[in-house]
């Protein structure tokens, strides 16, 4: 019951009031004695308390002169740790916080913070309240507010010493219908707590997963006065802190998590959504009946009156008109600027959930019967149909059913203008949108290869000195082409070709004497051809002639997975192959001698690796492959798959020895 | 590493605050911007760049800048906000754009037309903006984007710089004009170029105008490169009749004096410090060794942080509130080391370096060009160096970004530049034991990083945790062993002065066999201890070498026989190479050296196997 009270107490503290006790006591020396750099030899700190708390209730605002009601969210955090490394300092004694203020300067926001450190010496130092920085962070030319933003670094913290962090922020005339709510953290959290209050009178559902391991809340009624409603209590001890590591799983798929949803208000008796229909019905009001698309804009993208698309190619010719004419911001929200077409077209810019509008209404006028889905990037986790919330999605897409093929469209920079859906929406879920109704479908594949690829090719001559010329091919498809397009997306050609360039000579080439590429934003593949004195190594021992090929791309995925301690399990983006290939060039007046043994390697399953020498009269065919025929392994094959691919990168590399002909 | 770039840049325009000049700048002529309109190309820009810099008098430093830009084809290309810098020791107090689109219209921003948005973030809290306007309309290519701001140079006493990076990627029509009142001596100087000014004289002041019709950023890298070749402009103004402009060690004194003014409320020492002092070095007898203790007692006490309100990017924080908070930067650990060592009568002096190897600093002529400062000791007529940044430094020494770097030690009338000389411990050494396995060596190395070698080790050391440091030393091993090294299992040890890595690893491909014999050589199990790239091919681009200079390595491979002696091999190779910076009387020395030493790097060893 104190627990709740100290809540509400801190909730109402506006900004720069006075001074006031900490919410929580500093952990008992007995307790955080027991967590030293030597028992976390792996952490950079120890979370003891993570402590959330949301809590919407009535409140008053002031605004010139008049007194209006209304309700009010305060959300208050509070982080208790112990810091082991320099890294957990820099992590936790330096604070930052953004936050929007809806209504400038006239109804700000209130925030409130404070901090302290415990020394291994039991001393406490708290933050001078002067050293809390609120500073407007983004403004109008007016000189409104519109973002303020919190900023201080907490004083004498060094490795070893507890970093106690409060804070509230209360947000006027606001209110949430749903929300969700994480207990991990990266670091390790040996208690998580989560309060979330609601006014009387609010019908409430809270889901929490996974339901054994979080368990049921206690509910307390906090007060009888007007407007209190009940609190939801959670507390869970010993989460293990989740790391990003590549290619592993979105945190929000491995934290523990409660979420609620409302579903009738206070006082107003309104009913709030209260499941997925309810959802669907006001985003189809709000967002999906608006405008639509004038003649003059479809001209704009190249098509008549007369155009209507009975085929999936008409579809995707659409797509890709809109894809050439608007470029695509890089964040987007779920709500389509429906009522901002012309602004759209005119800036020629929109997000993803805009075009995908222009696109729905475009095949609506024209007489087909598209559906928006709501879509969540995997990346950020995998949406769960027990909870309906519109917080999950960050998108829109539009599904088309013609010739008895169904399509799911969506917009990312991504994908190229010649559609293909985007390897982070394949196998996920989508949220399909009618007029009152939703339905959870699996998005699948479409007819588009579910599988990627990454070759690099390589021809090498040996001249009489010891440079050896490459004539190589780089190609690749799927979620690595995507990366590549992501990448390129707001650059110049110029500063493309420059960055290509830097990647050939850091992997390839001493000197690059050609370069091609394709333009990936109108292709599947990104691909680049390059000549040039290659930087495989060659040496003259005697009557030998020694050469090495040199790969990049099983060291580059090598690299990007190499860690001493995986905590997740591997998640790769799609199911892919690899393959390198050197056909070596016989020098004039030498003879091939030996070639290393094939290898085949099949220690992991669904992992297979070769590496195969073809011999021939001109030289010497290398070709080393590596298959992901799986998408998601266990962690404890972390190592065995680690070492797959190192070996497959260094018998790729073995040595081929010509010896020189006899006269 | 933590390294002051704000420092760098706030270093650049500084002066103490005069009168803001709000001067009405005119855009050019619409025809003259017409003349510009070259048809659009895919990539945007610069069709016309001129940045003025105009002397009031020596504390009075205003700043124009007037671009064109003319917008690309590209979709990246079309801007949808125009941006402008603004902080506090450069100061916006004027703001004009025009778009003058293909269609003939035009739209006309100012200062009123700005807003602001913050640079500050939970790494650096500072008073830097970025000011910027929202553009009304999309901005098709062939746009022609033309932008007038004035800054103040708030902090303006240690002078100017222009260089044509500045421009962007690249340029044309480009223009730096330093204008000084009649009367006033200007001290310029042009690096990396040749161009001369035009000097024309009126009531308004003499105007010195450096024009240069194209530029285009040269992105090729070369490891052994100088970084800022660029042409540079530094300017300053002479402080006054009685500094001989033409002296150079005189006017790095006057330089050197206008910092100290800067920072003089800063410099007073207290009882409180000294009592510290006085604590901190109880039982310490020689100078040398208090004013170790009073660097180690900075080090375990003072945190590294970036707090730059009230021109701390400049200026130092108070030491007592350093103390209290025990957080600082560079400036703050510099000032309180030495501050605590004055105290007690010890004569430490701050010191004005850049960090970061391949950088050149022009003495010829007294404008700032740093980015850090450390504090310099002389004892026994050796100088002995501080660096308390990152609290892992070793006394005496510096980090090896200082390798053989300019200082330019502080003092009253006596401020100069002094080389922070390398220290003759550094020391990269390589031991151990392998036998083969095919064609790669299996076995234990032992890694010994002494001296400045050693410096960035400590910090990682103390930054990270265990899990972190493997990774950080394989990483380090791949990048200045061998790329595929493999290693199995790492330990590691921190000595006073040296840090000891002890690795069970597998060095691939690095054995030939062909029939009994086997071939190895030094560059086969350690490739990247030498460059790709050969200076030799390129030798009047070489400015430093910018790998590990100092190296002996020592391997015994077992089960391997000599072919002569019948004993077990030992790869045992040395070589000492000077760091840099290398002049054109210093290089011809490297080349020969580094050829001597990588022709014993690539030797090949013939060994029988057993």
């Amino acid at each position: 019951m104190r627990t709740i009270i100290l809540f509400t107490c801190f909730a109402l503290i506006p900004a720069g009031s006075g001074a006031q006790d900490f919410l929580r006591k500093l952990p008992d020396r007995r307790l955080s004695n027991q967590i030293t750099a030597k028992t976390f030899r792996n952490n950079d700190a120890v979370i003891i308390l993570k402590e959330q708390s949301f809590k919407v209730e009535p409140g008053e605002v002031n605004f010139k002169g008049v007194t209006f009601t209304g309700l009010q969210t305060t959300r208050t955090s509070i982080i208790l740790v112990k810091v082991l490394t320099e890294a957990g300092v820099a992590r936790y004694a330096s604070f930052e916080l953004t936050y929007p203020e809806y209504f400038g300067d006239e109804i700000p926001a209130g925030f409130a913070a404070r901090a302290r450190v415990q020394k291994e010496n039991d001393d406490v130092i708290e933050l001078p309240e002067e050293d809390v920085k609120v500073i407007v962070s983004r403004e109008t030319n007016d000189g409104d507010p519109l973002e303020r933003k919190v900023l201080f670094k907490v004083p004498n913290v060094t490795t070893g010493d507890i970093v106690q962090i409060e804070y509230g922020l209360t947000m006027p005339l606001s209110r949430s219908n749903s929300g969700i709510f994480f207990y991990n953290a990266a670091d390790p959290v040996l208690f998580s707590n989560l309060a979330i209050t609601l006014p009387a009178q609010t019908g409430v559902t809270h889901f929490s997963l996974p339901p054994d391991e979080v368990g049921n809340p206690t509910v307390e009624q906090l007060s009888n006065v007007y407007g209190s409603g009940k609190t939801y209590f959670w507390s869970l001890k010993n989460l293990n802190g989740i790391a990003e590591e590549p290619f592993g799983p979105p945190f929000e798929d491995q934290s523990l998590l409660t979420a609620f949803v409302t579903h009738s208000h206070f006082e107003s008796k309104i009913q709030t959504s209260k499941a997925w229909a309810d959802l669907a019905e006001e985003f189809h009001k709000e967002y999906l009946d608006g405008k639509n698309v004038s003649e003059a804009r479809i001209k704009e993208l190249g098509f008549s009156t007369a155009f209507r698309p009975t085929t999936i190619a008409g579809v995707d010719s659409l797509y890709a008109a809109l894809r050439r004419s608007i470029s695509l911001l890089p964040h987007s929200s779920l709500y389509p600027r429906s009522d901002d077409i012309d602004e759209i077209f005119e800036r020629k810019k929109g997000d993803a959930s805009d075009l995908a509008y222009i696109l729905f209404r475009i095949l609506i006028q024209r007489g087909l019967n598209p559906q928006c889905a709501w879509i969540r990037d995997k990346r950020n986790g995998q949406y769960d149909r027990q909870i309906p919330s519109t917080q999950w999605f960050d998108r829109i897409g539009v599904l088309v059913a013609l010739e008895g093929k169904e399509r799911l469209y969506a917009f990312d920079r991504g994908i190229p203008a010649t559609y293909e859906l985007p390897w982070h929406l394949r196998g996920t879920n989508m949220a399909v949108i009618g007029k009152a109704m939703v339905e959870h479908r699996t998005i699948t594949t479409g007819g588009f290869s579910d599988r990627g690829t990454l070759g690099e090719s390589h021809v090498l001559y040996l001249g009489s000195s010891t440079t050896v010329m490459d004539s190589l091919q780089f190609r690749t498809t799927g979620w690595r082409a995507d990366q590549l397009r992501s990448d390129f997306y707001e650059l110049e050609n110029s500063e493309i070709t420059e960055r290509i360039r830097t990647m050939a000579t850091d992997a390839w080439m001493k000197d690059i004497r050609s370069l091609k590429f394709n333009n990936p934003g109108d292709s599947t593949a990104f691909q680049l051809e390059c000549e040039g004195a290659s930087k495989a190594t060659v040496e003259v021992l005697d009557t030998l002639m020694v050469i090495k090929p040199r790969n990049l791309i099983f060291r580059w995925l090598h690299g990007h997975l190499l860690s001493p301690i995986r905590r997740s399990h591997i998640l790769l983006p799609e199911r892919f192959n690899m393959t390198a290939t050197w056909t070596i060039k016989t020098p004039v007046g030498f003879e091939l001698r030996s070639t290393p043994s094939n290898r085949s390697l099949r220690d992991v399953q669904n992992v297979p690796a070769s590496i195969i020498y073809t011999k021939s009269p001109e030289g010497v065919l290398v070709k080393a492959t590596l298959r992901f025929e799986a998408i998601a392994f266990n962690v404890e094959l972390f190592p065995a798959i680690l070492r797959v691919i190192d070996t497959v990168s260094q018998e790729s590399e073995r040595e081929i020895v010509f010896r020189r002909l006899k006269r | 590493m933590a390294c002051d770039k704000m420092f760098h840049a706030a270093l650049l325009c500084c002066a103490v605050i005069l009168l803001v000049s709000c001067s009405t700048t005119l855009l050019l002529e619409k025809q003259a911007l017409e003349e510009l309109s070259l048809g659009p190309s895919e990539n945007s820009e610069t069709v016309f760049f001129t940045r003025h810099f105009t002397w009031a008098g020596t504390k009075s430093l205003e700043v124009k800048e007037h671009r064109v830009v003319r917008v690309g084809s590209h979709r990246a290309a079309a801007p949808e906000v125009l941006t402008v810098y603004d902080g506090l020791a450069t100061r916006l107090n004027h703001f004009e754009a025009r778009l003058l689109r293909p269609d003939g219209s035009t739209e006309l921003y100012g200062l009123s037309d700005l807003a602001t948005s913050t640079l500050s973030s939970q790494s650096v809290i500072a008073d830097w903006n970025i000011r910027y306007v929202p553009l009304k309309r999309y901005v098709p290519p062939g746009t022609l984007i033309e932008t007038v701001s004035n800054h103040e140079m708030v902090l303006a006493a240690l002078g100017a710089s222009f260089a044509l990076s500045d421009v962007g990627v690249r340029g044309q029509r480009i223009n730096c004009v330093l204008t000084v009142p009649r009367g006033q001596t200007l001290l310029y100087q042009v690096f990396n170029d040749t161009v001369a000014p035009v000097i024309d004289t009126s009531a308004a002041g003499i105007s010195y105008a450096f024009r240069w019709k194209t530029y285009e950023k040269d992105s090729k890298t070369w490891p052994f490169k100088k970084t800022n070749t660029l042409p540079e402009v530094l300017a300053s103004l002479a402080g006054s009749s009685a500094e001989p402009a033409d002296n150079q060690e005189s006017a790095w004194i006057s330089f050197g004096n206008r910092y100290l003014d800067l920072v003089e409320s800063k410099l007073r020492e207290s009882n409180k410090l000294k009592a510290l002092a006085e604590e901190i070095t109880r039982g310490k007898s020689g100078d040398l060794e208090k004013i170790n203790a009073i660097f180690e007692y900075c080090q375990k006490n003072i945190r590294y942080e970036q707090v730059y309100l009230a021109f701390g990017e400049i200026i130092p924080n108070d030491a007592d509130l350093i103390l209290e908070r025990k957080y600082g930067d560079c400036k703050d650990y510099s000032l309180v080391i030495y501050l605590l060592a004055r105290s007690i009568g010890l004569e430490p002096r701050l010191a004005l370096c850049y960090r970061g190897r391949g950088v050149e600093v022009y003495p010829q002529i007294p404008v700032s060009q740093f980015n850090h400062m450390v504090v310099q000791f002389e004892h026994q007529g050796a100088d002995h160096w501080f660096d308390g940044t990152n609290r892992t430094g070793i006394p005496g020494i510096t980090t090896i970004d200082l390798l053989n770097a300019r200082a330019l030690v502080l003092e009253r009338d006596s401020s100069r530049f002094i080389t922070i000389q390398e220290s003759p411990l550094n020391r990269l050494g390589i031991s151990g034991t392998l036998v083969p396995s095919g064609s790669s060596l299996k076995g234990r190395l032992n890694v010994t990083l002494a001296a400045q070698y050693a410096i960035d080790f400590y910090t990682l050391d103390l930054y990270l945790n265990r899990a972190k440091m493997i990774e950080s030393i394989v990483q380090w091993s791949r990048r200045h062993l061998h790329p595929d090294i493999e290693i199995k299992a790492v330990d590691w040890k921190r000595g006073d002065d040296q840090f000891q890595i002890v690795t069970d690893l597998t060095i691939p491909n690095c054995l030939t066999a062909v029939d009994s014999t086997r071939f190895t050589s030094p560059s086969r199990m350690f490739p990247s201890l030498f460059p790709e790239e050969n200076p030799a091919d390129r030798p009047d681009d070489v400015y430093f070498f910018p790998l590990y200079g100092k190296v002996d390595i020592s391997v015994d491979v077992l089960r391997l026989k000599e072919s002569s002696k019948g004993q077990s091999p030992l790869v045992s190779f040395s070589f000492r190479l000077p760091p840099g910076p290398f002049s054109e009387d210093t290089r011809p020395n490297f080349l020969r050296l580094y050829k001597a030493a990588f022709s014993e790097f690539t030797k090949t060893l013939h060994f029988i196997q057993e």
